[in-house]
């Protein structure tokens, strides 16, 4: 008696583009002739030639017998793959089988990268050494410890490189971070300087990515700037209201003062805490100096919700 | 003192018409019903629908929220049957999640006490005076009735059960000379700090010792008239509704032989219903206290049906007071300062508490598209705020409506504000994400009214610029006060925080008897109206609502069977 006929199909499409070593989840089913029960038939996931997967038909439906959802890794090259699912032949209960067999074809992109930089010291002195901390995440979460990240100044110059660590930042998935000690630059004012990740060491491949970040650099501050915050009417000290001079920031204690150390010169004075309001004052400085601002509660019907 | 045109528990009159506050002379003066008689006039009362009826009772109420509450109870002590139909499983409608404060004074115990001189006429002149909008495209006969009315009220709502804990500290909205009286919280709602159970509740209780009737889960589908736009309100439909609102198959019709009380809650729920008034109101936007109703306007429909017409349709419009408000985020239900606990029956509505932003300095605010738009900042009545929120931010397919609003923020934001960024706090499911960097935090959000994956360069460029406006301490795009805090500490979190819905200041018009007024002036018979479902009045919360709802309560108890 000649070997039944068969036929496989992929239950659910593949997608068009997966990231390099990802899981892709097939799903197959066989049918035979009117009557055929392929319950424990084996099909085979074949790539370049090679058996990378083999699974069992279990359930029966509609005339076919599928498998369970089951992962296989997609290449770790980038570019079009095809798999070969096949049913080879083979006997079940007793009755032998013609093997068949369906392509799947795909293709694998670079997992991406991005980036994050904080702890950024602002304002920074000029010609001092400060600090930065870079984290990188890829895309497929993958461990990505070992590789450099550079920072490079307005003109493009690299001022600074650091490797990743082998721990993720507490609280994240996978984000690898280190520590990168800069130069600031010899002049004051805003800045702004990239960090970027050229992700090109890495086991899988992965595109690079970038991230800006800035900072103010300052002279050496020379005077002490003593800032009182009181409410206006009341006259009682504000806590915890947050003061900037320029581009110097503090905020006040239990008793309203908030210190800052700035150079000479003529600053704005801004203050904020929420449901109050002042306006902001030009503060020159030519020596250490004490400053009173009074802040005015805002009326209940400006914060009210309902 | 004037009073008002008609006061509370009037005389059974059937020839209402001239009881209208709208009345004829007027109205026709007013040049509105040039239109109205334009339309063929109607043929008479025709013959009633053949219904067959489950129920009879005098007295009829939609809704048991404040208003309907109140309205049952006033008709129950003239002596009138009444049965409450609800659409929940429970009873308190908008009124539940509500802070619980009452606009109410005109020279009362408490205000004598403190010293604070106020009268109804003042009650009146500061509700409708011009400069406020709220106060400028009121109908001055509603505005009247209230203040004429506080008084009683206010001993009407101690006798039954009502207690006052205190007068907030400062005037709110329109007043001057007095501020919102709140009420003392019911004990064990798992809600706060709203204090509307201390409404509701011990109305309910009151309401069940006189025999009222509550029949909860049933919806109110259809308003029966005598002939489809004539004669009096015969009675109603209902249909059973499960949790969800979904209508099972037991229906019922209920004869009302008095009056039907439409106490449904208001209209900000239904996107068809409020983009009548502005179009830019479309579904992201989410209704204020939708875990205890879905103010859906079932009642101004079912009205409108059999020929209502709507009141002083401006006052959904002036852009003031807190029609749509910040709310909450990173949860869908976003529009109250209420915290529902999850040990409430209602929490699965919920499905979180939400944060409250305490400095929006903490924040900064995008769009779908990752682009901020305003000054954090701005206070919650900010229109201009909300107009940018609602501008049109490049869907082709979604030409009306903003869309999404997200609050991003970083690590050092949540230790600051001390927020908790787990559920129950935040709801994970479409409104709240987290992710190690801004471009994965923008593709992360998935929501339901995110019509296209946030870009995530486009965030990360935001926030990258707002970092900078930290450092140059100006905000060269939207001036918000000088930005104090970077987003830059991961992990990063987008938290749902679209602009919600809050009142419905328009709603079916009536007369200071709270009688429903046709699209041609004249009082539907036995139709009654109050609460969010009425309009005309400008007023927040549950003082409208009771004032209302005692009117009709009184007003249709007096009515012939």
């Amino acid at each position: 008696m000649s070997p039944v006929p068969t036929r496989i199909e992929i239950v659910e499409p593949v997608p068009p583009e997966v990231p390099v070593g990802a899981g892709v989840t097939l799903k197959v089913k066989v049918a035979g002739a009117a009557g055929s029960d392929l319950r424990g038939g084996r099909v085979n996931v074949m790539a370049d030639e090679e058996r990378v997967l083999s699974e069992v038909l279990g359930k029966c439906r509609d005339g076919f017998a599928a498998t369970d959802p089951f992962t296989v890794t997609a290449p770790h090259r980038v570019g079009a793959f095809t798999w070969t699912i096949v049913f080879p032949a083979q006997e079940i209960g007793g009755v032998a089988y013609r093997e068949s067999a369906v392509a799947v074809a795909s293709r694998t992109r670079p997992h991406q990268t991005s980036l994050a930089v904080w702890a950024v010291p602002s304002p920074v002195r000029i010609g001092e050494r400060f600090a930065v901390t870079v984290g990188a995440k890829s895309s497929g979460a993958c461990a990505v410890g070992g590789a450099t990240v550079e920072i490079r100044d307005e003109t493009g110059a690299v001022t600074g490189k650091g490797i990743l660590g082998d721990t993720p930042w507490p609280e994240t998935r996978a984000l690898y971070w280190t520590e990168i000690a800069l130069a600031a630059p010899s002049r004051h004012g805003l800045f702004c300087w990239t960090a970027s990740f050229a992700a090109a060491e890495l086991e899988l491949p992965h595109e690079g990515s970038s991230a800006e970040f800035s900072f103010a650099a300052v002279k050496r501050p020379e005077h002490k700037l003593t800032v009182t915050v009181v409410e206006r009417d009341v006259a009682a000290p504000v806590a915890d209201v947050q003061v900037a001079l320029g581009p110097y920031r503090a905020a006040t204690d239990a008793a309203g003062l908030a210190h800052i150390d700035a150079p000479a010169g003529t600053f704005e004075l801004a203050v904020w805490k929420s449901g109050f309001e002042a306006a902001p004052m030009a503060v020159e400085i030519i020596a250490d100096t004490s400053v009173q601002v009074k802040l005015t509660r805002l009326p209940e019907e400006v914060k009210a919700w309902g | 003192m004037s009073k008002s045109p008609k006061q509370p528990g009037a005389e059974n009159d059937p020839e209402d018409h001239a009881h209208a506050a709208i009345d004829r002379r007027s109205f026709l003066a007013s040049g509105a019903a040039v239109g109205a008689a334009a339309i063929a006039e109607m043929p008479a009362a025709q013959a009633a629908e053949a219904i067959a009826w489950d129920r009879e009772v005098d007295v009829l109420v939609i809704g048991a929220g404040a208003g309907g509450l109140v309205a049952a109870i006033a008709a129950r002590e003239k002596g009138a049957s009444v049965l409450i139909v609800e659409k929940n499983f429970d009873i308190g409608g908008r009124a539940m999640m509500s802070y619980g404060g009452l606009y109410i004074g005109g020279g009362n115990r408490l205000q004598k006490a403190k010293g604070v001189q106020d009268s109804p006429d003042q009650a009146f002149a500061d509700w409708s005076r011009p400069e406020k909008p709220m106060g400028r495209f009121s109908d001055r006969a509603l505005v009247r009735t209230w203040a004429d009315n506080n008084l009683e009220l206010f001993d009407w709502l101690e006798n039954h059960g009502i207690k006052w804990e205190s007068y907030r500290g400062a005037p709110d909205r329109l007043d001057r000379n007095r501020t919102r009286l709140n009420v003392v919280r019911w004990p064990d709602e798992p809600t706060t700090p709203a204090r509307g159970s201390g409404f509701v509740r011990p109305l309910e209780k009151t309401a069940r010792q006189m025999g009222i009737e509550i029949l909860l889960q049933q919806q109110m589908t259809k308003i029966h008239r005598e002939s489809p736009l004539a004669g009096r309100v015969t009675g109603i439909s209902a249909v059973e509704v499960d949790n969800a609102y979904q209508t099972k198959t037991r229906t019922m019709n209920i004869r009302a032989r008095k009056g039907i009380i439409i106490a449904t809650g208001g209209s900000a729920g239904n996107p068809v219903f409020r983009t009548m008034f502005d179009v830019r109101l479309t579904e992201e936007y989410q209704a204020e206290n939708s875990e205890w109703t879905e103010r859906t306007g079932d009642g101004e429909i079912a009205a409108m049906e059999i020929g209502a017409a709507l009141g002083a349709t401006a006052c959904q419009t002036t852009q003031d007071d807190n029609l749509i408000t910040k709310g909450r985020m990173g949860k869908k239900s976003n529009g109250t300062i209420t915290e529902l606990y999850p040990t409430s029956p209602h929490f699965f509505r919920a499905r979180a508490l939400g944060l409250v932003v305490k400095d929006y300095q903490d924040v900064i605010l995008v769009k779908e598209n990752g682009l901020r738009f305003y000054d954090e900042t701005v206070p919650t009545r900010d229109y201009e705020y909300y107009a940018a929120a609602l501008a049109w931010t490049g869907d082709p397919r979604k030409l009306n409506g903003g869309g999404p609003i997200w609050a991003v923020f970083d690590a050092d934001a949540v230790t600051r504000e001390q927020w908790d960024v787990k559920p129950p706090h935040v709801d994970p499911n479409g409104y709240f994400f987290s992710a190690d960097t801004l471009d994965e935090l923008a593709a992360a959000i998935v929501n339901e009214y995110q019509w296209r994956p946030m870009p995530g360069a486009s965030l990360r460029k935001t926030v990258e610029r707002y970092n900078a406006f930290v450092d140059s301490g100006v905000d060269a795009d939207f001036k918000k006060p000088r930005p104090m805090h970077k987003i830059a500490k991961p992990p990063f979190y987008a938290a749902w925080h679209t602009p919600a819905l809050h009142d419905s200041y328009t709603g079916i018009r009536i007369n200071t008897s709270a009688q429903v007024i046709d699209l041609r002036g004249r009082v539907m018979p036995g139709l009654y109206a109050c609460g969010d479902s009425a309009g005309g009045f400008g007023q927040h919360g549950i003082c409208r609502a009771a004032t209302f709802g005692r009117i009709a309560g009184f007003h249709a108890a007096a009515q012939q069977s």
